[in-house]
């Protein structure tokens, strides 16, 4: 049994659980007919989480208001949540189980050290990293319109340099060991999606998690990085209106953390209905990695076992139905063939599961 | 106490405060007449001895420009200046409120005065039979006590002064009085006589005539009352004022003949009249003399309001010249302002009397006082024998208007002594100025030689090699930098893009104005924000006029300074860079004497900033957001959705303020990045200025020769007696007039400043 470990990171209330209640949102789509996959959720009852977040998100679209707030504490996430899901190939044995790690974004803050430790030993063990990002912080109030310069509450919101430590500190590769793979996942979009500003919202990525970019370059080879935008409401719906002024015309400002307190949303059309766009990426990119991985680990295990090894091998994937390499390279092909690589601000910066190269 | 008589007494408070200021700057005039009546004596020294001078100096004639400075215009000016000071002073100083009234004879006059005071014809002797009052009174409100007068007669030159008023007349000016005692021997009957033989006699004099005649004969009933001050009763007020009995016409008086005033203390007939005094005149017409303008100088010494009385004749009842004429002398001797806020014209209604009613006459005369447009408060329809319509109309009315505009027209007044006090200074200031031509270009060639160790590196050094620094060291690191004055100023800008959206309330305000739609109000703020948004910028204009004036400033101080260019010792710099550089051109003859420098100076003045020209348009061009005659960049319209319904219009006002909001918020983003690349304009374009004045000043040539540098030799040779006073003076052939001329020039200048001339209002 392997486990393939994923964790969130992200400021408070960046949309890091939206993420997770997004993917979910479209196993059907993903594990749908087309392929041979299929996933299961081992722990029904931490998974009313995510429900409750799916529901949140579709109740904008009920009572719809012309403009709402968007940042609502009691959405939060309350704890360290770990939400397990089988995935295997239909007929066949041996099961991977997919490890989603989530916590509130206050931990990142500086006086949150006990559980900023429980973070890095969790981080240790972890295949992947989903960076969820509040791309209205990230873009608005900016010094210009160029991607060089990013918003000024940027930092105090998506915490982008303490992420980048953390990956540093506690995410790396040793030589020879599978490759890991970091997935920015640009959230709150719709306003630069519609206005066709998303290269600028890469380009601003690119600044802001500079550091991360860099540490990639210096160790090649070793980071999968994929730039991946997400829009959980769907296009044309809540897009970002302004941070909320108070009647001395300067933005309402979090007291403590410095940074706007109301970021207020506006349906530019009432009669627009919920349509999330690109959700099923982020889950279909962790699963080509994770079909990479076992490729990976079914052929190695081959060539480095000893004779006898490699015949009992033989006997248990053609008597006893166990996954070879073989068949995760053919539904590697199938997922990546889904892969969203460029335009609307996608891209993969460093490739070493070479995914680019699969799907052409 | 009513509304009326407090706000009357506080209007008197008042006075008392602002007096102060007067008298004040009555203070001043004279100091400054002092000085000037100083230099007059200066001057009138150096007049008789001018010969003296003229040997001493050579050629140039210092002394004789010193002594033909004007002053004439300028003492002349001051009196009148003085005279105006005074009678606001007077006027200010009054414990009571003016209410003169004047008219020819027989309109009503005294009635009106009776319906007021509650005095009767005793004392306010009224009359058809004629010419009856026979002194001026006044009348004053007094709260309780009996009635009481105290009589002023005329001192006994005033009497010389009115019995030759008739006399120089009647005698084509050949015959005049020296002493009242004069008086009895006049022969009167002489000059009847040749009034007849001479047969030109006209109506006119012979009423001259008997005025005086009755001087002459009633010589007794008056001489020994002449300069005195009686105080009488009520019973005795009419022997003195009045020309008969009002039992028994047969019954002359003349007592009247030497009386000047007569002031009369008793209780209004309205309770709330407060502390007012009426103050009557002699009728207009009347064939005595020098009456009109005895009219005119109470009007312009002693009212506060003027009552204009005329009763239209039952008859004709139309305005003839006479009415005419006295309105238009009134409002020229007091301004046309002032008899428009105080000047009100009664129109004395006769319903029944001796001559019949007039009712018809006063309605057309209203209607044509009405459509032309002579400067008076108000025309009013009085029946001047009512006591009720002359509270009602006349009375209250002339109340209202003194209590509510009185400070106005006092301002006014004070407004038009400040014009001469300005003109007064402007001739002032010209009289310094000239004294200081007065030395200007008298130097002969030894002393510039002399000087020339002093003029060149005060040129070089002192002036032109600062203003280098300032461009080299100064602006030039300046403007690759931005204008931080400007930058925050503009920050205070940008809030209000967001404070301009307008409130749910005045959306819904918008909303109930007649049959617009939300789309219509959606449109009207937009109109309404941008408008507001460009005129907020455009008061960066304030900010942009401080940061040039500063650095203006900056450089003429090198041109000024003491240890620079020493320029501030012909004209001080303690003024706005405009006025300096206009006050110096014209000081030091520029244009004339100097002109590529003038041309360089002036050059430099005209140089401003302004957000127009490179910001105004910057921002315009970010208001294509809320404009929704522009669409969108994608080429949709402007118009947003609005969707609630106009059943619910707080719906709608608060959808509209969302998308003004949103709206707003884009305008704001991209006009504060926008002007992120004009803030380094200002300190660019000031450094351009700056170098293009030294460059002006430094290299301009003309004919092959460097025009400029001989124009500041000549510009410092001309005056250094200002620029290097001290030694100047040591090497100077007339030392001596130099040292008690710079002694009485310089007390001139030191009170040469708008304070000594001007009231602050
Ligand atoms: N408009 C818009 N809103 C989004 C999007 N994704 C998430 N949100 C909203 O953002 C808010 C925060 O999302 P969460 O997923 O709860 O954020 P979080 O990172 O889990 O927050 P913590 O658990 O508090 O750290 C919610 O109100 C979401 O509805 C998006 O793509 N567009
Ligand atoms: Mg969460």
């Amino acid at each position: 049994m392997n486990i393939i470990n994923v964790m969130m990171f992200g400021g408070r209330r960046c949309g890091k659980t939206s993420v997770i209640a997004a993917m979910k949102g479209c196993f059907h789509e993903v594990f749908g007919d087309n392929t041979d996959l299929d996933i299961n959720i081992s722990d029904i009852a931490t998974m009313d989480v995510i429900d409750e977040k799916n529901a949140e998100i579709s109740q904008y679209f009920i009572n719809k208001t012309r403009s709402i707030v968007m940042n609502q504490s009691y959405s939060a996430t309350q704890g360290l949540m770990e939400y397990k899901l089988d995935i295997c190939i239909k007929g066949k044995d041996g099961r991977t189980i997919l490890n989603l790690c989530d916590f509130p974004g206050e931990w990142l803050d500086q006086n949150h050290q006990d559980e900023q430790r429980t973070l890095r030993s969790k981080i240790e063990h972890c295949n992947i990293i989903v960076i969820a990002i509040d791309t209205v912080y990230l873009m608005e109030k900016a010094a210009n319109h160029n991607a060089g310069s990013v918003g000024i509450y940027n930092e105090r919101r998506n915490y982008c340099k303490h992420i980048a430590n953390m990956i540093k500190d506690s995410f790396q590769v040793a030589d020879g060991e599978f490759p890991k793979m970091i997935m920015f996942i640009p959230l709150k979009c719709e306003k630069y999606y519609n206005s066709g500003e998303m290269e600028l919202v890469k380009g601003r990525i690119h600044t802001a998690y500079k550091e991360i970019f860099d540490f990639s370059e210096e160790n090649k080879g070793k980071y999968e990085i994929i730039i991946a935008p997400v829009l959980t409401l769907g296009k044309n719906t809540a897009e970002f209106s302004r941070f909320e002024y108070g009647d001395d015309g300067e933005i309402m400002l979090d007291k403590d953390l410095m940074i706007p307190s109301m970021p207020k949303y506006i349906f530019k059309d009432i009669s627009c209905s919920y349509s999330p766009k690109y959700c099923e990426q982020p889950l279909l990119y962790i699963l080509a990695y994770i079909l990479d991985l076992m490729q990976k680990i079914k052929s190695n295990e081959r060539i480095n076992a000893g004779l006898f090894k490699k015949f009992k091998l033989h006997i248990l994937e053609t008597y006893y139905n166990l996954a070879s390499a073989q068949d995760f390279l053919e539904h590697k092909k199938i997922i990546t063939g889904q892969l969203k690589m460029d335009n609307d601000g996608y891209e993969i910066i460093s490739d070493p599961l070479q995914l680019k190269e699969m799907a052409v | 106490m009513g509304n009326i008589s407090k706000q009357i007494d506080e209007i008197i408070t008042k006075r008392k405060v602002r007096l102060q200021y007067i008298e004040n700057a009555r203070e001043k005039a004279d100091i400054v007449l002092e000085n000037m009546y100083r230099f007059k004596d200066f001057q009138d020294e150096i007049r008789g001895n001018i010969d003296t001078f003229q040997t001493a100096e050579g050629s140039f004639d210092v002394a004789g420009s010193i002594e033909s400075i004007p002053t004439d215009e300028f003492f002349n000016l001051h009196k009148v200046y003085v005279s105006e000071l005074e009678r606001i002073i007077n006027r200010l100083s009054r414990n009571n409120l003016n209410i003169s009234f004047i008219g020819r004879t027989g309109q009503g006059k005294s009635l009106v005065m009776q319906n007021i005071s509650g005095l009767d014809s005793a004392v306010i002797p009224s009359s058809n039979r004629g010419d009856c009052t026979g002194a001026k009174s006044i009348i004053t409100n007094s709260e309780s006590g009996p009635v009481s007068a105290k009589i002023h007669f005329y001192g006994k030159e005033e009497m010389v002064d009115i019995v030759n008023q008739y006399l120089l007349k009647l005698t084509d000016g050949h015959r005049f009085i020296k002493d009242v005692s004069d008086i009895p021997a006049i022969k009167t009957e002489e000059m009847r006589e040749n009034l007849y033989k001479n047969k030109s006699e006209t109506v006119k004099e012979e009423d001259w005539l008997d005025h005086l005649c009755k001087y002459v004969e009633h010589y007794n009933d008056y001489i020994d009352d002449l300069g005195s001050v009686k105080d009488v009763t009520e019973r005795e007020i009419e022997y003195y004022i009045a020309q008969y009995s009002s039992q028994n016409a047969e019954q002359k008086y003349y007592k009247y003949l030497g009386v000047k005033l007569a002031d009369i203390n008793t209780n209004f007939l309205n309770e709330d009249a407060g502390n007012i005094v009426l103050v009557d005149t002699v009728g207009i017409g009347a064939t005595s003399l020098g009456i009109e303008e005895e009219m005119l100088k109470a009007v312009e010494n002693d009212s506060d309001a003027i009552i204009f009385m005329f009763r239209p004749d039952n008859k004709r009842g139309r305005i003839s010249d006479n009415e005419i004429n006295i309105i238009r002398n009134i409002a020229e001797r007091v301004s046309p302002e002032y008899t428009k806020e105080m000047l009100f014209w009664v129109i004395n209604r006769v319903e029944t009397g001796d001559s019949g009613d007039n009712v018809n006459q006063v309605n057309d005369v209203i209607q044509i006082i009405k459509q032309r447009n002579y400067p008076i408060a108000d025309v009013l329809n009085v029946n001047c024998s009512s006591k009720e319509e002359v509270e009602n109309r006349l009375l209250i009315p002339v109340l209202k208007q003194l209590s509510s505009r009185i400070q106005d027209v006092d301002n006014l007044l004070v407004d038009k002594l400040n014009e001469t006090g300005e003109k007064l200074f402007q001739m002032y200031s010209q009289i310094c100025q000239a004294t200081d031509r007065a030395f200007a270009s008298s130097a002969n060639e030894d002393l510039k030689r002399k000087f020339y160790r002093k003029i060149n590196p005060t040129i070089k050094k002192g002036l032109l090699n600062e203003l280098r620094k300032l461009y080299l060291d100064d602006y030039n690191n300046l403007r690759h930098m931005p204008c931080e004055e400007l930058m925050s100023a503009a920050s205070g800008k940008f809030k209000n893009i967001i404070k301009a959206v307008p409130t749910k309330e005045m959306v819904m305000d918008l909303l109930s104005y007649g049959d617009a739609n939300q789309f219509n109000a959606y449109e009207a703020c937009t109109n309404i924000m941008r408008m507001q948004i460009i005129d907020d910028f455009t008061e960066l204009n304030n900010v942009l006029y401080d940061i040039v004036e500063r650095m203006k400033k900056k450089v003429l101080h090198i041109f000024t300074d003491e240890d620079k260019g020493r320029l501030g010792l012909v004209y001080p710099l303690d003024c706005s860079s405009d006025e300096w550089i206009d006050g110096f051109l014209d000081l030091v003859e520029g244009e004339k004497k100097y002109p590529f420098l003038s041309d360089a100076l002036r050059k430099f003045q005209s140089y401003t900033i302004n957000v127009q020209g490179f910001l105004i348009h910057e921002i315009r061009e970010q208001l294509d957001p809320i404009d929704i005659s522009l669409p969108r960049p994608d080429g949709s319209s402007s118009v947003p959705q609005i969707s609630g319904s106009m059943a619910q219009p707080e719906l709608v006002a608060e959808e509209i303020v969302e998308w003004l909001k949103t709206y707003a918020e884009d305008v704001h983003d991209n006009v504060e990045i926008t002007l992120k690349d004009l803030y380094k304009t200002p300190n660019r374009s000031m450094f351009a200025a700056i170098k293009d004045l030294y460059d002006r000043i430094t290299y301009t040539m003309a004919d092959n020769e460097s025009k400029i540098a001989e124009e500041w030799r000549y510009l410092y040779e001309d005056w250094m007696h200002l620029i290097w006073k001290e030694e100047y003076q040591q090497q100077s052939a007339v030392k001596v007039v130099a040292e008690e001329w710079n002694d009485v020039v310089s007390k001139l200048k030191d009170i040469n400043k708008h304070e000594y001339f001007i009231i602050k209002n």
